[in-house]
């Protein structure tokens, strides 16, 4: 499997896709902080009393991954689609790789290069924020916990794409399956988290009687009826952990409480989706 | 003989569609084996099983000794390059670069040999020019050479000349007999264009229906086809003696008629058969090609 995964590599580091998901992950974090950099500098009134992490280095480092998620599943699609498109995937059968090498190397080399593009956003966002904020908001362990964590679940992400991309023979329509299969983890873990976060009591303004004309209102704790309880309260939670984009979240929020659970449940779905993938595509009659 | 590949009531299906229906073929050590049938017929389903790029229904095939079953066939695969289809290259990527890329696949040690592949297949002078902008001819030489890479000594080429201008279907020609004769690579090569595969095969398999019908040799084949007088008798014995006695070669191909084969004065022949009461009904020229005798045996008997 080293011969496969060397050639995988050499390809990858001729890949221009590769290299607008660097640029475009870089950019990410340099338009990330200079924009809020210019903003700090042009409106200070308004950040005066904001936390510390809207005038820091690595107050929002975390959330590039959210928008890194859909240029690595393109990626993913268009790099192994190409294996299929070009007809070269028929070129390592042919010389004796078996199915379970070629699948396991194609996931090897695309979650490094996604760990890649991700830790490529994030060295660009924390060096430059440094650079222009002199200060964080996390301590060295909380921070190194984050990049980890968000590796970890890149992993498992990577597996996931893997898996669409090397079961749909045709490039555009695997970059358009991984695509879509994105932005449902995208939407959903919005959903989850706007769900799990919603208070269980709001309060209500209702109108008190009064003897004089003027209305005068009073505050009323009022129990949120979309308030999740219960067993579904547990299945969203148990979601949250699961799930790729809502890991992602969690961790932007630099949320590192459930890491170890995300951790395990990502190399959980690793293990599905490769195992999953190697079996259907051992299967799987090639043109 | 030693055979290279051999297919044993090999069958592929698709749901209810039967692509190979029970082939059996023998590909000769050393040949080059035109595989000749129309489009549909099972030739490129055969390929992709040799290949490993689908698995087999039922039946078996042996390569280089091998079954398909056993769990070690991709030794005997690392033997033997292919162009299934299209060429299998990078389209982004120069020449010189996609045998590299096959060179990493097969992890041969250094890209030495390279220049000389690039070389053979006359894409010496190609540069940096990338893939996607060479032509079609181009493109099938350097699938070749992708297929070379690791020196195979069995290469199988589907349709290698399909698209190809008269300039490229003559190089690619003169390529693979140069690799027959030099290298002495097995080739099999599957083409529905008669003519172009009568240049070069050593060995002809015809397949219809997804059943080998007939596997004769070159040699065979010539006999078969070559230019004869068709005569046509009222009594076949007063005629067999009378070319056994002038020692002409003939084949009978009915109870009335013969293709007589060499020089004869037909006059001398009409006069010795009157001579022997046998009435001369027609006499014809007679010349079978290739394409006329796929054609009738496509028509004809399967599983001869």
């Amino acid at each position: 499997m080293n011969k496969l995964i060397q050639a995988n590599f050499s390809r990858l580091f001729k890949s221009t896709f590769f290299e607008v998901c660097l640029i475009f992950s870089a950019g990410i974090g340099i338009l990330e902080n200079f924009t809020r950099y210019y903003e700090m500098k042009k409106f200070p009134e308004y950040y005066v009393d904001l936390g510390i992490e809207y005038k820091s280095a690595d107050g929002f480092a975390f959330s590039n991954a959210l928008y890194i998620v859909f240029a690595v599943a393109a990626f993913t699609a268009i790099f192994l689609g190409t294996d299929y498109s070009d007809g070269t995937i028929r070129n390592k059968l042919m010389v004796g790789s078996k199915r379970t090498e070629i699948y396991l190397s194609n996931f090897i080399t695309c979650a490094v290069a996604n760990v890649i593009t991700l830790l490529t956003s994030l060295t660009v966002t924390l060096g430059l924020g440094y650079v222009l904020f002199r200060t964080t908001s996390l301590t060295a362990k909380q921070t190194a916990i984050c990049i980890i964590s968000q590796c970890v679940t890149m992993i498992g992400f990577s597996a996931i794409l893997v898996l669409i991309s090397m079961l749909i023979q045709s490039k555009a329509s695997g970059a358009v399956t991984a695509l879509i299969a994105t932005m449902i983890l995208f939407v959903s873990a919005i959903t989850i988290t706007a769900d799990l976060e919603a208070p269980e009591y709001y309060e209500d303004l209702r109108p008190v009687a009064s003897e004089t004309d003027e209305k005068t209102y009073t505050t009323v704790q009022t129990k949120n009826p979309n308030y999740l309880t219960g067993t579904k309260r547990k299945i969203y939670e148990t979601l949250n952990d699961i799930l790729p984009v809502n890991q992602f979240y969690q961790i932007m929020a630099t949320d590192t409480d459930n890491a170890g659970k995300m951790a395990m449940y990502s190399a959980l779905i690793m293990i599905l989706s490769s195992g999953a993938g190697v079996v259907f595509f051992r299967k799987k009659d090639l043109k | 003989m030693d055979y290279i590949l051999q297919t044993k009531n090999l069958c592929k299906h698709y749901r209810h569609f039967k692509a190979l229906d029970g082939l059996s073929m023998n590909v000769p050590k050393g040949a080059i084996y035109g595989f000749v049938g129309r489009n549909g017929a099972g030739k490129t389903t055969l390929i992709r099983l040799v290949c490993g790029l689908q698995t087999v229904t039922s039946g078996e095939f042996i390569l280089y000794g091998r079954k398909n079953s056993a769990s070690d066939i991709e030794k005997s695969r690392r033997r033997m390059g292919a162009v299934v289809e299209t060429p299998s290259i990078y389209l982004g990527m120069t020449a010189e670069d996609n045998l590299k890329m096959q060179y990493r696949n097969l992890g041969l040690p250094d890209f030495k040999d390279i220049p000389d592949l690039l070389q053979l297949v006359g894409l010496g002078n190609t540069g940096k020019k990338k893939a996607k902008n060479f032509s079609l001819g181009m493109r099938q030489r350097l699938g070749i050479a992708v297929a070379l890479a690791g020196n195979p000594d069995f290469l199988i080429l589907d349709e290698p000349v399909n698209g190809l201008d008269p300039q490229g279907i003559i190089e690619i020609r003169e390529l693979i007999i140069k690799l027959n004769r030099e290298k002495n690579i097995t080739v099999l090569i599957s083409s529905h264009i008669l003519d172009e595969l009568s240049k070069l095969a050593t060995h002809y398999g015809f397949i219809d229906g997804g059943v080998m019908i007939k596997e004769i040799s070159a040699e065979e084949l010539e006999k078969s086809c070559r230019k004869s007088i068709r005569l046509t008798v009222s009594d076949t014995k007063p005629m067999i003696k009378v070319l056994d006695r002038i020692g002409l070669d003939y084949t009978l191909t009915s109870d009335s008629t013969a293709d007589i084969f060499g020089q004869i004065t037909v006059t001398k022949l009409v006069n010795l058969m009157s001579a022997e009461n046998c009435e001369v009904l027609n006499i014809s020229e007679h010349e079978e090609s290739l394409e006329s005798y796929f054609m009738n045996l496509v028509g004809g008997v399967k599983n001869e």
